[in-house]
């Protein structure tokens, strides 16, 4: 709530327009600001305690199945259900969590009397020299991706068709050496990780107006 | 020598990374490579294949 309410003023804030209008755009930004408050305050307080409980309990499981699945020997039977069981309850919850309300805070400041200006129309307003400048960036940033990413693949298969381990390393060799089955601690922990991270990715992307 | 291979694999990704947050506009970070892949079903399903192998290969094998 005190998050969004931030994201809310700092939208405000950062509305561009002439200095003349400040006065009359803050009255009216207090006033936005309040009748959002009086408006939904309710139903968020009721939906954040519920989000609280619902993430505690879903702590508190994958941290049971974490401490469990970490003392079970790998190779076996109960390793295998216990992972996989956790990885059907983590999607099936992912995709039963609702998507976001169809609203965009970094549109510009919302004028009860007009529709929020969504994020993509605010980017073709902008400067030809920008928006140019932006996708030759992303190209960039995208090739830049791709070659770590081949690169890091490109290491792990040298390590893995070379001999001997000790002096190959792969990453899940590496990784063993922190979440081996003799470090239950760390094991446990990633195993939650791992759970939460089931939680992302299986949930439904966020819809933008 | 050949973790020196994995160190520089770490630093080319930290580096897109951070490139990411400083320039902010246009340079993608990982977060936004992966909300990006998340908006497709087939990238979304490797995404889901992908999270449960890693599962099984670092807790089940």
């Amino acid at each position: 709530m005190r998050r969004r309410l931030r994201i809310e003023v700092s939208a405000f804030r950062l509305r561009g327009g002439a200095a003349g209008t400040a006065a009359l755009d803050c009255a009216r930004g207090r006033d936005w600001l309040r009748e959002r408050r009086g408006e939904q305050a309710n139903a968020r307080i009721l939906t954040s305690s519920g989000r609280a409980v619902v993430a505690g309990a879903v702590v508190v499981a994958l941290a049971a199945c974490g401490w469990f699945a970490a003392a079970l020997p790998p190779f076996g039977v109960e390793a295998n259900v216990v992972t996989f069981s956790v990885a059907a309850a983590m999607l099936a919850m992912g995709a039963a969590l609702p998507r976001r309300p169809a609203s965009d805070l970094r549109g510009r400041w919302p004028n009860p009397d007009q529709p929020p200006v969504p994020v993509a129309a605010r980017a073709l307003a902008r400067a030809p020299a920008d928006a140019a400048r932006d996708s030759s960036l992303r190209v960039w940033g995208l090739i830049a991706w791709l070659l770590a990413a081949l690169f890091a693949g490109a290491v792990e298969l040298w390590e893995l068709f070379h001999a001997p381990r000790s002096a190959y390393p792969t990453l899940s060799s590496l990784a063993n050496e922190v979440l081996g089955p003799g470090h239950r601690v760390a094991r446990a922990v990633a195993f939650m990780c791992w759970g939460a991270c089931g939680l992302f990715v299986a949930r439904r992307p966020w819809r933008r107006a | 020598m050949n973790t020196v291979l994995w160190v520089a694999a770490a630093v080319a990704v930290c580096i897109c990374e951070l490139a990411g947050r400083t320039l902010r506009r246009g340079w993608p970070t990982a977060a936004q490579l992966l909300r990006a892949a998340r908006g497709h079903a087939l990238s979304r399903l490797a995404l889901v294949i992908g999270w449960v192998w890693l599962g099984w290969h670092v807790f089940a094998r």
